[in-house]
């Protein structure tokens, strides 16, 4: 099954071609966990998370500096390389400096119908829910201008509910990761997959496996690893942890719990419910005042019993780097070891972090 | 302490800034009188915090003063042992070295900071200012107020939603203040500040305008200097002075054609911060008859909208939410620096590539794309605005020299 999952991530392109082909829907790209997706798929359009490959970038590489996200320049080299033609819009919500920069990038280079620049407000305030919803108003009548279709309110009851429940079977996932039965890396495809397929084919996708899970054997865990990470688009690092005697039962990770943590409120208001899940609940370093998420991180700690915490980030990446050092005391105040690996996610990288995996998991063995 | 490498300044006003600093932070370490002190980014309304009588410290500008003092690679390795990567901003390592770092960073240019009471930070600029300041509220445990406002990749459009928005933050802000200092604020003292900053700002402009002659009244060794006052004084008579006095002697060198070299063979543009603990490079090219005649970081060519509304904090969210040019996206960036180039006759385009700032940093290749495209020759050089380790002034050097081969074959 786990084989499965990773060929999904990469067959999703053809995925992508043929539910066009299909439904003569359109596919919109998005960047970042503060875009709600429910309005999209609302739209009878396919919300599909840009990804890259771990290949030179050597498209994006004319484009961008050196020293920038390898997330986000991956991600646009794939769109160089004409990987997604298919797309019909984007979305770049204002996120990070380097997500905002896609915003004109993509416009100035590629070939897309529709960009649209949804703005998140960086202060978490009463006032900013307010704004977000008139944005996600906003961009909701963007959409509809776009797709010379209206987007009914029972579309959007019916895709908050569709969302909730992929959340809902995504936080099973995360809990038989918990116990043992799933891995971290199972675990982290099903969320990938769920970043790009229709969400209630991924719902019938995930009953299925979910299901087959219950019945394993529980294997013995390895050391039980919470990770903290920027992002990671693929599961190759939680893949080496595991290799080497880890059992990721804890994330926090864009491309992981903060995906599907929360669920929207059932309201009378949807796009309030949405406002307030998609910038109260997301507990991202961008917006929120630390103190707020490491509450979060000390909790998933607790919860899941983790023995230690590996942390993750992608070179110049601002929002997560300042935080390292007081991420690192905290954990370490809770009595828990860290190990750090900040860089580039590429294959040479992985064997040289290899060692020094092995050796952190010896010395929590002890 | 290694020896400044200060650019040559060429005119009398610019040799007035330096006392103005000086005093700037003299004034805030020894205030008695009870005054707030109040860290801030660059890109706060200083207005207000003057109408509340609180007393602003700019922190970015304490980091160019510790860099032009060639202090940066101290406070910048003590800033990385305290867990900072060398990929974070110059600025922010070198604050979180002097900060953090204990004995171990070098010792601090006048006499250090005054102690903050509070922080703000405003939350449109770039990542970096965020991270660094949330570390400065846990490491010094004092409130600090994030002032938001929504980003406008367009470069402001007047929406309703976003002047709302804008107006309703400006408000939080001044009811946080109001608690710290146990004061209302004074809308005439605000509305009096803002005129005024506003009309030093069209001198800016206008001096900016003026730039455009040939020879080059001003370069830019100059110009990252006297954007001092605009940047930390702004609002105070002392500031609308110094730009008065500035402008009549870049008109007096205009009328009397005295440029910044005898005989100017070609103009340049900077493209990004400068190098603040080598700002001598910036008059590398005068003696081959070169002048950087324009930079495009704090570049303003427009005047200030006239007041849109009596009441100033509604003024400054209508205003500052018409145009922000520089925060715009990436088309509006590159054109701005485009024009630039056609608007001052540049000859070619230094492209300083800061990697720690993403804001400058990011825009270089593209920006480099379209010189290309447009035949006009320009030249990338790699080094940190703020942390000397970076710099080797032997490959630099040895680029420029090519570079300026270039451009006088081209000039001939
Ligand atoms: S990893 Fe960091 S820099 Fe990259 S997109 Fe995410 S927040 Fe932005
Ligand atoms: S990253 Fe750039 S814009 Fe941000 S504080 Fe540093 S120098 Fe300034």
């Amino acid at each position: 099954m786990d084989i499965k999952l990773d060929l999904l991530r990469q067959n999703r392109h053809d995925m992508a071609r043929l539910w066009k082909k299909e439904t003569g829907g359109k596919v919109v790209g998005v960047f970042c966990c503060n875009v709600p997706e429910e309005l999209i798929y609302a739209a009878g359009m396919l919300p599909v998370r840009l990804m890259g490959e771990k290949e030179e970038a050597s498209e994006a590489d004319l484009h961008f500096p050196s020293n920038c996200c390898p997330y986000v320049k991956r991600s646009f080299d794939q769109g160089l390389k004409h990987r997604y033609d298919y797309l019909d819009g984007i979305i770049v919500p204002n996120t990070c400096d380097m997500v905002r920069a896609m915003y004109g990038t993509w416009k100035m280079n590629l070939d897309i119908p529709f960009a649209y620049f949804l703005e998140v407000p960086q202060r978490i305030s009463p006032r900013g829910i307010e704004f977000f919803r008139e944005r996600i108003l906003d961009f909701k009548g963007g959409l509809e201008e776009w797709s010379g279709c209206e987007i009914t309110a029972k579309a959007i009851e019916d895709a908050i509910e569709t969302y909730n429940l992929n959340r809902r079977l995504l936080q099973s996932a995360g809990r038989f990761r918990q116990d043992g039965l799933l891995s971290g890396v199972e675990c982290q495809n099903m969320v990938i997959s769920s970043m790009f397929m229709p969400k209630d084919e991924h719902n019938r996708l995930m009953g299925a496996f979910l299901e087959e899970a219950a019945r394993r054997d529980t294997p013995p865990l390895g050391v039980r690893l919470l990770i903290s990470a920027s992002m990671l688009d693929n599961s190759d690092f939680i893949r080496l942890l595991e290799e080497c005697g880890g059992s990721v039962v804890a994330d926090d990770m864009p491309a992981g719990s903060r995906y599907f943590f929360y669920s929207v409120n059932h309201s009378s208001d949807p796009f309030f419910a949405l406002a307030e899940r998609y910038l109260v609940q997301v507990p991202c370093p961008r917006k929120m005042l630390p103190r707020d998420r490491f509450e979060f991180i000390k909790q998933v700690m607790e919860e899941t019993g983790a023995e230690g915490a590996v942390i993750h980030n992608l070179k110049a990446c601002d929002c997560h780097l300042y935080e390292y050092p007081y991420l690192k005391k905290m954990l370490q105040d809770l009595g828990l070891p860290v190990l750090f690996f900040r860089g580039e996610e590429t294959e040479a990288e992985q064997e040289t972090q290899r060692d020094d995996i092995e050796a952190f998991i010896e010395m929590i063995r002890g | 302490m290694a020896e400044s490498t200060s650019a040559k300044k060429h005119l009398e006003t610019t040799l007035l800034v330096p006392a103005l600093r000086r005093k700037y932070y003299a004034e805030s370490l020894s205030q008695t009188t009870g005054q707030k002190i109040c860290w801030c980014s660059n890109g706060i309304p200083s207005e207000i915090l003057d109408a509340f009588g609180i007393n602003a410290v700019f922190v970015e500008n304490y980091a160019t003063v510790c860099a032009s003092k060639r202090l940066s690679s101290g406070f910048c390795r003590a800033g990385e042992r305290a867990g900072f990567s060398q990929d974070v901003c110059g600025y922010a390592r070198i604050l979180m070295g002097y900060l953090l770092g204990g004995t171990e960073a070098p010792e601090a240019p006048y006499g250090g900071l005054a102690k903050a009471d509070f922080l703000v930070v405003n939350s449109y600029s770039c990542d970096s200012r965020m991270g660094w300041f949330a570390t400065m509220q846990r490491t010094l445990n004092i409130p600090l107020y994030v002032l938001d406002a929504p980003y406008q990749p367009g470069g402001g459009c007047m929406d309703e939603a976003n002047i709302v928005y804008t107006e309703s933050q400006l408000l939080d802000f001044v009811t946080f203040l109001e608690g710290q200092t146990r004061s209302k604020l004074d809308r005439e003292k605000l509305r009096a500040g803002i005129d005024l900053s506003r009309r030093s700002a069209d001198i800016q402009t206008e001096i900016y305008e003026m730039r455009k002659a040939v020879p080059s009244p001003m370069s830019a060794g100059d110009a990252y200097t006297v954007v001092w006052p605009g940047m930390y004084m702004a609002g105070t008579k002392e500031c609308d002075d110094f730009y008065a006095r500035l402008r009549a002697e870049v008109n007096h060198r205009i009328v009397n054609k005295i440029g910044v070299v005898p005989e100017e063979k070609f103009r340049l543009l900077w493209s990004g911060l400068p190098f603040w603990y080598n700002m001598a490079l910036l008059n590398y090219f005068e003696d081959f008859g070169g002048v950087v005649a324009i930079e495009n970081a704090y570049f303003r060519s427009e005047k200030s909208f006239p007041p849109q509304h009596h009441d100033p904090i509604k003024d400054m969210a209508i205003t500052s939410t018409i145009k922000r040019p520089y925060a715009g996206d990436l088309e509006q960036r590159l054109q701005l620096t485009l024009d630039i180039v056609k608007d001052y006759r540049i000859d070619g385009v230094i492209l300083a590539y800061n990697p720690s700032c993403r804001l400058m940093y990011l825009l270089q290749p593209e920006l480099k794309n379209a010189l290309d495209c447009h035949g006009i020759p320009n030249v990338n050089i790699e080094c940190d605005m703020a942390d000397e380790r970076t710099y080797s002034e032997g490959q630099i050097k040895t680029r420029l020299d090519a570079f300026i081969e270039r451009m006088l074959v081209l000039r001939k």
